[in-house]
């Protein structure tokens, strides 16, 4: 259960997203032209910039261009080195030991060493740490010991020299790597200040104080966030001189990308032609990772029958969905996870769209159509269901799901609801102040998403002990052989062969089908061709921002 | 008259006090907290319980209230929750922007609006009234973000001679006339969009209120003895149509300082209504109760005003 390493931001926003199978250069035969300004159109405002506090993909748009961490994912999202030289895991996978680089500065000139990745580590498991990226350190031996007070340190972070640092975990920790992803904050600056009250500092609020390739100038609210070029960035000096966000509606963004008033943003599917058919702009289209899937409640004991949740799949037109809803920037999955993961299994069987199939198992299992109605009765029973749903794009589908399940005799009430209000009293409601799971009179059936990083943090939602408070299994979905399966993968670090167990473990959800996975998404950043080198990634929309250039 | 206004200030206290009362009530009571909307795996429910211990969210409603109150009574308006920004600062930065805005829009509705309500009652039932009576519904009647869009479509896009959105050019570097014509270019088509439901209302009101005067007694005597209509219209009617239009610019006030939702939406104007419906969304409780504060202290603010001048505009009300 230690595993809850790389985040999956459940927010509404812009999903962080991998570079597709396409990678044309652009750049053509001129070379890179230093100078220029890009800005970057996002509706998505950051409201946090101390990286360990709550970070949403709006905020990590922008901490991704100030910090930097150990270890980052590439193109292809394996682990490159980032402030980390080199690292060296010991034979028993408990001891990592990183070489970090030297020469390195704080954007106000102060070294970076060793005891920045200390501090950054302990704080995260600091007793009074609240910002929710616990998971990244809990790993560590004695975070948890330092975090319930029962130790005044945490034990198995040492430094070694001023550039030479070791972790050692309590046990082997199939994503242990990938928890050192997370970015290294300055402890000269953060050192003096109770974690508790980190939200209200400067470098939370306007000031953040990083490595990276870019600094902060301004945070101007609801207006842009500048940033200009970090000139001792020890990747390289970036081409461009600055970098700002920009912030509005969609629809006055579109419009300023149309005018030529920005050079990038994001572009919702709807909007995709309008973009292509102008000259001057051209299209970036990923596969994102992030995917969309329609939940059952296990508290509800129709949903605990495996041959209704059957009849539910075989009814529902996804190929539809993706078409008409979604004009075809999608990939139809059969497995609750994001297409570019490693995580994910291509050739795992699903339930295909038959109607009729649909009806015959909701005949064999006694279900009659009330010719009156049209929804199907037993023994006084009505096949009447709640869906609950809270984004744009899931209300363009949400009524051909309805129509679809009318059509076999299902009948779902649609309820849009504004994403706090969801979270509170359908997937997380309370009693006396502590979340629970809930029951089947609160929730039924949804649609959701999962925005995942570098971990497909499984556990979290299928684990059979991770059910609210502790964790996010809401559907109160539990198969022990999953579990087991879950449980195994954890305790390796070869990827391959977590890779194999969760091929498995996708296979066997895919035919039990606790969440019907609707598709994985596609992402469209739209950007003007003067913007050169532009080759978002997984790492962000921002992958390789220094090689960027504007040509004039 | 010193008396008066003390005395309203004085009314207004115990009134500002149940208004946030009700506001922190309701907001309360709407599902979820500001900790709802960063739930991410990372941060599990026991870990987003512990940031809710930490904010004080776990304590009695009566209790957060008065802790609330107290601060603001020390001139404390807190922090966000949503990004730990001070509350004061937030307010004050979109303040700007905000009167800027709702204050070109109340002017332009006034010195266009009333003259055009004067037009169109002197010259009752004529070719032009009728014109001005189109348009006046016109405007009431189109929504705000359909005309805006329309707006955005016709003088942004296809003719591109203004800024669709934001306060001034990003990183244009301008400076002194530059930076001024820059600032008006941007203001042109949301104040454009927000006078014209405003401009309307004036429209309408003038219109009516001067069909009624001019119908009175005293001006047909006014007529009578031979004065210049010009001086009929506007020494003898309009000043003393000028009560209703003191009501509705008493009513459109708090406009000023509480912005409007949509425009500011819309074209990413960075006042206090986007705040106030960005703080919502999050529930970003301090930041809303401020907004709420600020909007219930100008309204009574609003309704003072216009008290005041109606005793100037009219002779006959007296305070004691």
């Amino acid at each position: 259960m230690s595993s809850q390493a790389v985040r999956v931001a459940l927010a509404i926003a812009v999903s962080l997203s991998v570079l597709g199978a396409s990678a044309p250069g652009l750049a053509g035969p001129s070379a890179p032209q230093r100078g220029g300004i890009v800005r970057f159109g996002t509706a998505f405002e950051p409201a946090r910039l101390n990286p360990t506090l709550y970070p949403s993909p709006a905020d990590r748009q922008v901490t991704e261009l100030v910090y930097n961490r150990l270890l980052k994912p590439d193109y292809n999202m394996r682990l490159v080195t980032d402030l980390a030289e080199s690292y060296e895991i010991s034979p028993d996978k408990l001891v990592i030991t990183f070489k970090l680089r030297r020469g390195v500065r704080w954007h106000d000139g102060t070294p970076f060493t060793a005891r920045d990745v200390a501090f950054t580590f302990r704080s995260l498991a600091h007793p009074n740490y609240a910002g929710g990226q616990v998971a990244f350190a809990s790993a560590i031996r004695g975070a948890r010991a330092y975090r319930e007070r029962r130790a005044s340190d945490v034990e198995g972070i040492r430094v070694l020299d001023d550039h030479t640092i070791q972790f050692t975990l309590e046990e082997v920790h199939g994503p242990a790597l990938a928890n050192f992803t997370h970015p290294i904050i300055p402890a000269h600056i953060l050192g003096p200040v109770d974690p508790a009250q980190w939200d209200r500092h400067p470098t939370n609020v306007d000031r953040p104080v990083g490595t990276g390739p870019f600094k902060i100038v301004r945070v101007a609210v609801q207006q842009f966030v500048e940033l200009e070029a970090n000139p001792d960035y020890f990747g390289g000096r970036p081409n461009i001189d600055r970098f700002i966000w920009v912030l509005g509606d969609e629809a006055a963004l579109l419009s300023s990308l149309l005018a030529g008033r920005i050079d990038a943003m994001a572009v919702p599917v709807t909007e995709a032609r309008t973009v292509r058919n102008q000259r001057q702009l051209d299209i970036k289209e990923m596969k994102a990772n992030t995917f969309f899937y329609m939940g059952f409640n296990m508290a509800h004991p129709l949903f605990r029958q495996k041959r209704v949740r059957q009849a539910f799949a075989h009814a529902i037109d996804r190929d539809e969905i993706c078409r008409s809803a979604l004009q075809g920037y999608c990939q139809v999955v059969q497995v609750p996870m994001a297409a570019p993961m490693w995580s994910f299994n291509p050739d795992a069987k699903g339930y295909a769209y038959d109607p009729p199939r649909a009806r015959r198992i909701l005949e064999e299992l006694g279900w009659q159509v009330n010719p009156s109605t049209g929804i199907r009765e037993k023994d006084g029973q009505r096949l009447q269901f709640e869906m609950v749903y809270s984004t744009p794009i899931m209300a363009t589908y949400a009524p051909l799901i309805q129509q679809d399940l009318r059509a076999v005799g299902i009948g779902i009430d649609l309820v849009r609801l504004d994403w706090p209000t969801m979270v509170a009293t359908k997937l997380l409601p309370r009693t006396g102040g502590q979340p629970r799971a809930p029951t089947a009179q609160e929730l039924q059936t949804w649609l959701l998403f999962r925005a995942l990083l570098l971990e497909p943090l499984g556990e979290l939602h299928y684990g059979c002990d991770q059910q609210p408070p502790k964790g996010f299994n809401f559907t109160q979905y539990c198969n022990r052989q999953v579990d087991r399966l879950l449980k195994m993968q954890l305790g390796t670090m070869d990827l391959s062969e977590r890779a194999a167990i969760y091929k498995r473990i996708m296979a066997i959800l895919a035919d039990d089908i606790p969440w019907i996975p609707l598709y994985s998404s596609v992402d469209l950043y739209g950007y003007n061709r003067r913007l050169q080198n532009f080759e978002p990634g997984v790492n962000g929309v921002t992958q390789n921002v220094t090689q960027w250039w504007i040509r004039r | 008259m010193f008396t008066f206004i003390l005395r309203r200030t004085l009314q207004a206290v115990p009134i500002t006090v149940i208004v946030t009362m009700i506001v922190f009530i309701v907001m309360q009571m709407t599902p979820g907290n500001p900790m709802s909307t960063l739930i991410n795996p990372d941060a599990p429910p026991e870990e987003i319980v512990r940031r809710e211990r930490q904010l004080g969210l776990d304590r009695p409603l009566y209790v957060q209230y008065l802790a609330w109150l107290r601060e603001v009574i020390r001139g404390n308006l807190g922090h966000s929750t949503k990004g730990g920004r001070r509350v004061s600062e937030m307010i004050w930065s979109r303040l700007g922007p905000t009167l800027l805005l709702a204050g070109t829009a109340i002017a332009v509705s006034f010195l266009v609006g009333v003259p055009i309500g004067v037009l169109s009652a002197v010259r009752r039932y004529s070719a032009l009234d009728y014109a001005l009576t189109v348009f006046a519904f016109f405007g009431l009647s189109v929504p705000n973000f359909f005309f805006a869009i329309g707006l955005i479509y016709v003088f942004a896009v296809q003719l591109d001679w203004l800024p669709a959105m934001g306060l001034a050019t990003i990183a244009s570097g301008y400076t002194g006339w530059a930076l001024v014509v820059d600032h008006l270019r941007h203001l042109v088509l949301p104040a454009a969009v927000l006078s014209l439901s405003t401009l309307a209302t004036v429209v309408r009101f003038t219109r009516s209120a001067m069909l009624e005067v001019l119908a009175a007694d005293y001006i047909r005597t006014a007529d009578a003895k031979g004065l210049h209509p010009r001086v009929v219209v506007y020494r003898h009617a309009l000043l003393n149509a000028l009560i209703p239009i003191v009501t509705v610019l008493g009513l459109l006030l708090p406009f000023l300082f509480s912005g409007s939702f949509i425009v500011e939406a819309i074209f990413a104007w960075p006042g206090l209504g986007q705040l106030g419906v960005q703080a919502i969304f999050s529930r970003d409780y301090p930041v809303v109760m401020a907004i709420n504060l600020f909007a219930a202290l100008s309204v009574l603010a609003g309704s003072l005003i216009a008290d005041v001048l109606y005793a100037v505009v009219d002779p006959r009300i007296r305070y004691e």
